[in-house]
């Protein structure tokens, strides 16, 4: 597929949407929140973050499929969201702190003193 | 939420399986992944191991008139059979075939430019080293075909096993904890690189054995066409005439039977652009010859192209035809898949990247069981050193004689031969020595030897990117402002496993030993030890 804008652009859209979607699921885990903040979220309900993660995962196949139809997305949405995921787990690992404004952005009325 | 019910029993039975499976084929698995991986740029490492192909691809449309006139009324004169291959965005010389008068074969590659022959440095590189190795591990007479297969087949085993062992799927997906102890982290890095592209490590290992399908499974050619391979050649789209003795009578136009392909394969197909990748003449000057003209590499889809067309020289008439059916169609693009030959810049890096994903399950898969029985004491002393030889050997002693084997290209001269070996043949002997070698290092040195192999893999790279600029010019800073991204590309895999390898290499010599606790039980029944061992390190939270 020739390199434009559109191209790069719509890659960075969906890899921009799995990493994401897989950080808010990652961080739908209490033992992920408490690795990267700290402590517990007070309210134990999972439902809007993890729904939230599943929700940007599956949105990030659409710029896949509009960038080179669906025969290809089929192979780069599984290839984007395995980068993804290991990106996740890779910050988690080394730098649980660059995850704080996720976990604080989908956390934010949950968070206990 | 939906939770499998594993019965213990079912659960060790499949521990069992997998350890099993594992210890006959990971070091193989291996072996097939990293040349696998390799092989995504095989045409880049052509054209970093062969400098001559370093030339930008020609844009405007390839005619293959021209050639097949140049050469049956120059060298190829009295050829009876001749092949051309079109250059492509990654291969920019095409390459020419002919049988001559003496019925000796030639072969080379020629410049789409001037149609002059070019002499290219004698080397294997990619497509001819690390492309074979990936699917048939250099083993001759067919048997190379059937190791792989069984390779595949144990790892589908190893995957869906590995399903079933693993107890908190969910629960511990991102988990991975480099600070814990070494069989830990071991075994995160292994659950973690298996879990995130499941679906893609049972695609590969599936769709490799569907690309040998009819070398396991010849019955289905045999059953439909009853050993006719008239009719199938026919229904592949080759005549398969014989020569008829009369001399031909008609003028070779060449490029008028590649356009009535063109335009029939546009007609039966009109929203994707369609191109001649080769063009065959076969019984050149006899009535009977004729043109096969074959799409095989597909720009804008993931299918390769099936189309294959034979058309005869005297009549125009066409002989052959490929006909796909939606079997071979489904077949088309699952091999696609696996082939990898579309146009896709970012597919192409994100397979290299999950090729190497793969390799990472598969020696940490290793390295975890054979930390595990090493620390348990069920190996007697004498047989660790074999069992981590051949371990340290598989996995960093194959990465370092690639590296070897590309430092070795740069340094030997064109006319290179020795030991009744032209140069490609020493490249390749030079592969071998180095790899077996590791596999004596790792015997020798024990546990040391997996830090000391990754100094030099780093070593190998930066020696392999330094070479690269002493030899031909075409250094990082030039490949990167010219824009020639093969070489540029090349390096930088370079450079950047380089400083994996020392960062490896670094990070082992900093880990303390995990402590030998020789044991004094008799060695358990197996299922228990493995069940054991797992459970030993399942994370605490």
């Amino acid at each position: 597929m020739p390199e434009t804008v559109a191209s790069i652009g719509l890659f960075l859209l969906a890899g921009l949407l799995a990493f994401f979607g897989a950080s808010f699921l990652a961080l739908s885990q209490d033992r992920n929140v408490h690795r990267v903040l700290g402590r517990s979220v007070q309210d134990k309900r999972v439902s809007m973050m993890r729904t939230t993660g599943w929700l940007l995962v599956f949105v990030s196949l659409i710029p896949c499929i509009a960038r080179d139809g669906g025969s290809f997305a089929a192979l780069l949405w599984p290839l984007l969201l395995a980068a993804a995921s290991i990106a996740t787990a890779m910050l988690l690992a080394y730098r649980p702190q660059w995850l704080t404004p996720i976990a604080k952005v989908g956390w934010k009325n949950h968070i206990g003193a | 939420m939906v939770r499998l019910h594993i019965s213990d029993g079912f659960r060790s039975s499949m521990t069992w399986l997998h350890t099993w499976a594992g210890i006959g084929a990971s070091c193989l698995l291996f072996m097939i992944f990293w040349m696998g991986s390799l092989s995504v740029f095989d045409s880049e490492i052509d054209q970093w191991m062969k400098p001559e192909l370093r030339v930008t691809a020609p844009t405007e449309e390839f005619q293959y008139g021209p050639v097949f006139e140049r050469l049956l009324e120059g060298e190829a004169h009295g050829a009876t059979r001749m092949y051309i291959s079109a250059p492509g965005k990654r291969d920019p010389l095409g390459y020419f075939f002919y049988r001559n008068k003496g019925g000796e074969n030639v072969r080379g590659r020629f410049d789409p430019a001037t149609l002059e022959e070019v002499e290219v440095t004698d080397s294997y590189a990619g497509t001819s080293f690390f492309y074979p190795f990936h699917y048939s591990l250099h083993i001759p007479q067919g048997i190379g075909y059937w190791v792989v297969g069984f390779c595949a087949m144990a790892m589908l085993v190893l995957m869906v096993s590995g399903i079933f062992i693993h107890r908190k799927i969910v629960a511990d997906f991102f988990t991975f904890r480099p600070q814990k102890a070494l069989r830990r982290s071991t075994l995160d890095l292994h659950n973690l690189s298996s879990l995130v592209a499941l679906p893609l490590h049972i695609l590969f290992p599936l769709t490799g054995l569907m690309i040998f399908a009819t070398i396991y499974f010849p019955w289905s050619y045999n059953v439909v066409y009853g050993g006719d391979d008239a009719q199938l050649n026919r229904d592949a789209g080759r005549a398969g005439l014989e020569a008829s003795g009369e001399p031909l009578n008609a003028k070779l136009d060449i490029d008028a039977i590649v356009g009535q392909a063109l335009s029939r394969w546009q007609s039966a197909e009109p929203g994707v652009e369609h191109r001649a990748d080769s063009v065959g003449l076969e019984l050149a000057g006899d009535a009977n010859a004729y043109v096969i003209v074959r799409e095989v590499f597909p720009s804008r889809a993931v299918s390769m192209s099936k189309n294959v067309l034979s058309v005869s020289v005297a009549t125009g008439a066409i002989l052959a035809e490929s006909n796909a059916g939606p079997a071979q169609s489904a077949y088309a693009w699952l091999s696609g898949a696996h082939y990898i030959q579309f146009d896709s810049r970012a597919l192409r890096w994100l397979y290299f990247a999950g090729g190497l994903l793969g390799s990472v399950m598969i020696a940490s898969g290793l390295m975890f069981w054979m930390q595990s029985r090493i620390r348990k004491g069920v190996i007697d002393p004498k047989s660790v050193r074999v069992v981590r030889g051949l371990a340290v050997g598989s996995v960093s002693g194959i990465i370092l004689a690639s590296g070897a084997y590309l430092v070795v290209n740069r340094m030997l001269p064109a006319e290179a031969a020795a030991f009744g070996l032209g140069r490609a043949g020493l490249e390749v002997s030079v592969f071998y020595l180095v790899w077996v070698l590791t596999y004596a290092h790792a015997a020798l040195r024990g546990k040391t030897s997996w830090a000391e192999q990754s100094w030099a893999i780093g070593a190998v790279g930066i020696a392999a990117v330094f070479l690269n600029w002493v030899s031909t010019g075409d250094h990082l800073v030039a490949t990167v402002s010219d824009r020639v991204w093969p070489i540029a590309g090349m390096d930088i895999v370079l450079i950047a496993g380089s400083a994996a390898a020392v960062w490896s290499a670094l990070k082992l010599a900093q880990r303390q030993p995990t402590v030998q606790r020789p044991s004094k039980e008799q060695p358990e029944a197996f299922d228990q030890a493995a069940a054991r061992a797992i459970a030993a390190t399942e994370p605490a939270e």
